[in-house]
């Protein structure tokens, strides 16, 4: 009797203490590593922001440190003769009009996916998924006869035109991932209430998925803004060029003036980054639940 | 849909909202009150002495206006094809001469024929006959060569004079002076911006030209010579040589020209081989060490006589399709072809074509060498400097892969003449090589 | 004569009903195609015209702007599957892509997993890795060739650290451009995974952790057991995306090594850029383009296909 109670004894476990020791451990060694991936992420930008700062003396003898003492001339060149107050406006009202237009397009184009059975969806789907696979630089030409026939070129709307059939399929279906997660049953009882589609769509689904539709927004913003190409083609007069091109104008070939071309890094970005940090959260919220069902 | 109307609206707003830029405004305007779009590429930072002269005749002729936007090497491409393919693009460009898309351009008749203008004022009294070949297509001139360009050896005076080094004219010299410089802690002697690749090929470029001069160069070109005759042979394996005893430094690819051009300014490497076209830049740029480079041509690789070097630069080159032909011409003709101007560009440091006077002019001192060296040996003959262009555009692509090649090692000399051989045969089957042309019959 | 008349018009009620359901369905349809309108026509009239339109020009022989030109067949073709220089290209874009997609996704994980069980500054960790995302590819290329440059910051770095043995030219050694520029790449990327992992991570239910910690299991196996497999279908669609982007990197190599040193980056959407544009050659380019579809798709069905293998 005795001999059965002592074999079962419980398993030998750590003592709280060094349960504590460790995971302590464990977890500065996790913010340890965050902080090198952070820095990886953080340290070239922060070298090409500061060097927006510098003269051209201090891009020399002061590489890397902090500028000492700052100088705006940079931005300044790079604003005025360098025509970037003129690059941003135009940069502005493309990708606030491509904007608007993708949060139209897109969300309808989704539902439509997404909560209707209809003949050639299926044809549908695989045509819009084929397209991710085109490159740009292949069709240019071709689009470009297009935009001329349309008289379009030289005009915002050659830019703007192509970026929301470019990006449509892909936002179509980040707004399909969204909508799919909707219950059906909302736009079950909508519909024996005699609502019409567009109404449902309007007025009931579209206001439930509005994560989404922002996730849209500030990835089509961010893509329209970085995007050199187009304009590259299209937009050839220099009261309609953009900051990508402005920025590619001062890559010269004999020499670099690495304070102003960090100047243009600078400007180019910080739209962005604000966008971003004002959005942050609801972004990661919108992208996560878009591609998680995708 | 009240949004979707709005930005249909929009669209259709912005589609009218071009400001004038447009390139349909040229067309659709009586010539007299129109503008003329010029493209053109120009060195960011660099005080400019073609855009001072347009502005000047802008204000002279003030029923046109010129439009210039900044183009440059790496816009042109896809930006200038798509337009002249589709019948756009500007009324004149600065652009490549060669063959590649500029011949293409021009076998499909969108360049306009500027022979009447050569002819009638008088432009060809300036630019010589073998220069206006060049830009000759079926007998007649669709192109200006903004300059003449010409290589040779930039070299820092102050570390010659330092080490009591002297100019070598012959080949056993220069390599005297390498070994000397490499002898007081110069590890790169000659330095060659192996990552852009293009700075290297002119060096090789020269080598070759050195070896099998002005006729053997043209027989390959337009005769039934090959690129692997023994000139091109010979002077590749010098070139690989050279490599080999590490007189390109240690590593000559990791090189970009930016950062080659400035450890040449700051004296960490005394020599490099290139051209007069990084003068107008070098002023700003080398600062106070302006006024120590000097200029020498390379010596022959194979102990003959030197050949002075010289190609054209950009061409301009008006469209087939403008409105505004007669004011481009006359643009060209205040730019180019009138004393004044081309004085302006000389002492920009750009050398224009046709007859200088470099007695009035104040020129920079390293530009001023180069002309003389080139004058010192005009009498031998001259070689093209830039091979790309007078070869199909893959040719040149070929020899940049090449010459990387051999400064890594991967490569050698009997490989890259072949490889250019093989690709030359393959481009003058389609009939893309430049046929030996007369100069336009006035 | 009623029994005749019951079956024939059990007949139309089953026509009937046939006939309301088309009804239904064709109206259903006509909605759907009007929602989808907008999209549809442009993407049509801008992407898959002009798209069949190089399907056409890559059977020509074509310099982009003569008013005419030849039909030469499959001889582009014949030609691209007989240049060296086209395998190269591919075989370079293989192993950038490789290199690309394993660092953002294996980086991207481990980095999530990590961000979720931190429970301070999760926010601001995720902004800065998002900051290199949000960057324009030219950008990314000047900011790392500065690095890569032999007197840069990355060789500084490295003599700081003792490690000066190692310092070379980044972009000028043939052996190194291409996965030096493939790590410029996946700098510029990786944030994006980390947060779409994550937030993938933080919709696993709780419950399945929580079983698993009942069963003793430690950090590993609840990674390799329970966060992993419920994570695949989101790792699938990151994986995809990545590698389809990664297959027509441009922009990065052309502003920093423009395919060489001796051909060390070319990839295959610079060889086509190079063809089209510099040597105008566009029926060539075309088909080169059309090739470089080809291949991504079936590089995306492989592995659609691997996956579905997996799941079983």
């Amino acid at each position: 009797m005795v001999a059965i109670t002592t074999t079962t004894a419980p398993p030998a476990r750590a003592s709280a203490l060094t349960r504590f020791r460790r995971r302590r451990g464990a977890m500065i060694g996790l913010y340890v590593y965050l902080t090198v991936v952070a820095a990886f992420s953080l340290l070239p930008l922060l070298l090409a922001w500061m060097t927006a700062f510098k003269d051209r003396a201090q891009v020399v003898s002061n590489p890397y440190g902090f500028p000492n003492p700052p100088v705006m001339d940079n931005l300044q060149e790079a604003w005025t003769s360098g025509r970037f107050s003129q690059y941003f406006m135009s940069s502005v009202i493309i990708s606030v009009t491509s904007v608007l237009a993708m949060v139209v397009i897109a969300p309808l184009a989704g539902y439509g996916l997404a909560r209707m059975r209809f003949w050639g969806r299926e044809v549908v789907i695989g045509g819009l998924l084929i397209g991710l696979t085109i490159p740009i630089t292949a069709i240019i030409l071709p689009l470009y006869t297009v935009m001329r026939e349309l008289h379009l070129l030289n005009t915002y709307a050659s830019v703007v035109i192509t970026h929301v059939a470019i990006g449509a399929p892909f936002f179509a279906f980040i707004m399909r991932a969204f909508f799919l997660r909707l219950p059906s049953a909302l736009e079950d009882a909508a519909r024996v209430d005699g609502c019409s589609e567009l109404r449902l769509f309007w007025s009931v689904m579209l206001p439930l998925v509005r994560p989404g539709v922002l996730t849209v927004a500030l990835l089509e913003f961010l893509w329209t803004w970085n995007n050199l190409i187009l304009p590259l083609v299209f937009l050839t007069s220099e009261n309609v060029r953009t900051l990508p091109i402005g920025m590619l104008l001062l890559t010269g070939r004999f020499a670099t003036d690495y304070g102003l071309l960090s100047a243009a890094v600078l400007i180019l970005s910080f739209p962005v980054v604000v966008l971003f940090l004002i959005f942050q959260r609801n972004f990661v919220e919108g992208l996560a639940s878009g591609s998680v069902k995708g | 849909m009240a949004a979707t109307t709005l930005t249909a609206v929009a669209a259709l707003a912005l589609a009218g909202c071009t400001s004038g830029g447009g390139t349909d405004s040229g067309k659709d305007e009586p010539a007299g009150d129109g503008v003329l779009n010029l493209w053109y590429g120009y060195e960011p930072g660099q005080a400019d002495a073609i855009t001072e002269l347009i502005a000047q005749w802008d204000e002279a002729n003030p029923d046109v206006t010129v439009e210039i936007t900044a183009m440059g090497p790496e816009l042109n491409p896809p930006s200038l094809l798509p337009a002249l393919s589709a019948g756009e693009g500007p009324d004149m460009w600065a652009g490549t001469i060669g063959s590649g898309p500029s011949q293409a351009f021009i076998d499909a008749g969108l360049v306009r024929d500027l022979t009447p203008y050569y002819c009638d004022n008088g432009w060809n009294d300036v630019i010589p006959d073998e220069l206006a070949t060049i830009v000759t297509t079926d007998g007649k001139l669709f192109g200006i060569p903004n300059s003449i360009e010409s290589t040779g050896v930039f070299y820092r005076k102050s570390i010659f004079e330092q080490l009591g080094l002297e100019v070598p004219t012959t080949w056993d010299e220069f390599m005297d002076v390498v070994t000397t410089l490499v002898e007081n802690g110069y590890e790169t002697p000659i330095g060659t911006a192996g990552q852009d690749a293009w700075p290297v090929t002119q060096l090789l470029g020269a080598m070759w030209m050195s070896a099998v001069g002005p006729d053997g160069i043209e027989k390959t070109l337009f005769g039934d010579g090959t690129w692997t005759e023994d000139g091109f042979q010979q002077a590749t394996q010098m070139f690989a040589d050279l490599q080999g005893n590490g007189y390109f430094g240690p590593e000559p690819l990791a090189y970009t020209y930016q950062a080659m051009t400035a450890d040449f300014y700051n004296g960490v490497v005394p020599m490099t081989y290139t051209g007069g076209f990084v003068i107008p830049g070098a002023q700003e740029d080398a600062g106070e060490n302006f006024d120590d480079i000097g200029v020498f041509a390379l010596p022959s690789v194979v102990d003959g006589p030197i050949y002075a070097n010289a190609s054209p630069g950009e061409g301009w080159y008006v469209n087939a399709n403008s409105a505004y032909a007669d004011e481009a011409a006359d643009l060209l003709n205040f730019l180019f072809f009138t004393d004044e101007s081309r004085t302006k560009i000389l002492e920009g440091g750009l050398v224009p074509v046709g007859p200088v006077d470099v007695s009035k002019v104040e020129l920079p001192s390293v530009l001023e060498e180069l002309l003389s060296e080139q004058d010192k040996y005009r009498e031998n003959g001259t070689v093209p400097t830039f091979i790309e262009v007078l070869t199909p555009g893959g040719i040149f692509e070929v020899m940049q892969t090449g010459v990387q090649g051999i400064l890594a090692g991967s490569t050698s000399p009997d490989q890259l003449t072949q490889s250019i051989q093989t690709a030359w045969e393959t481009e003058k089957e389609a009939g893309n090589t430049l046929d030996a042309s007369a100069a336009p019959q006035c | 004569m009623a029994r005749t008349a019951t079956r024939a018009q059990a007949l139309t009620h089953q026509q009937r009903a046939r006939r309301r359901h088309l009804r239904r369905g064709r109206r259903r349809t006509l909605i759907a195609y009007a929602f989808l309108a907008p999209a549809l026509i442009l993407y049509v009239m801008f992407v898959v015209r002009p798209t069949f339109q190089l399907f056409g020009m890559s059977f020509y022989t074509w310099n982009g702007v003569s008013p005419t030109r030849d039909f030469v067949g499959l001889d582009n073709f014949k030609r691209l599957f007989a240049d060296p220089l086209f395998w190269k290209s591919l075989r370079n874009n293989l192993v950038f892509v490789v290199l690309l997609v394993a660092f953002n996704v294996t980086v991207g994980l481990i980095t999530a997993s990590a961000l979720a069980r931190a429970t301070r500054g999760r926010l601001l960790y995720q902004l800065v890795f998002f900051l290199p995302v949000v960057q324009a590819s030219i950008v990314t290329a000047l900011v790392w060739k500065w690095i890569y440059q032999p007197d840069g910051l990355l060789n500084r770095l490295m003599e700081d650290v003792g490690l000066g043995f190692l310092t070379r030219g980044w972009l000028g050694d043939p052996n190194t451009a291409l996965a030096a520029l493939a790590l410029a790449a996946a700098w510029s990327g990786f944030g994006l995974s980390v947060v779409i992992f994550l937030a993938g991570i933080q919709g696993i239910d709780h419950t399945l952790y929580d079983a698993a910690k009942v069963d003793g299991a430690n950090v590993r196996q609840i990674f390799f057991n329970v966060t992993a497999p419920q994570l695949r279908p989101v790792v699938t669609v990151v994986f995809l995306l990545e590698m389809i982007g990664a297959f027509q990197t441009f922009d990065i190599i052309w502003a920093t090594t423009r395919g060489g040193p001796v051909s060390a980056t070319e990839v295959l959407a610079t060889y086509m850029f190079k063809r089209s544009f510099t040597e105008a050659q566009f029926g060539y380019g075309a088909a080169v383009a059309v090739t470089l579809m080809i291949i991504v798709l079936t590089a995306a069905l492989i592995s659609l296909v691997i996956r579905e293998r997996n799941e079983d």
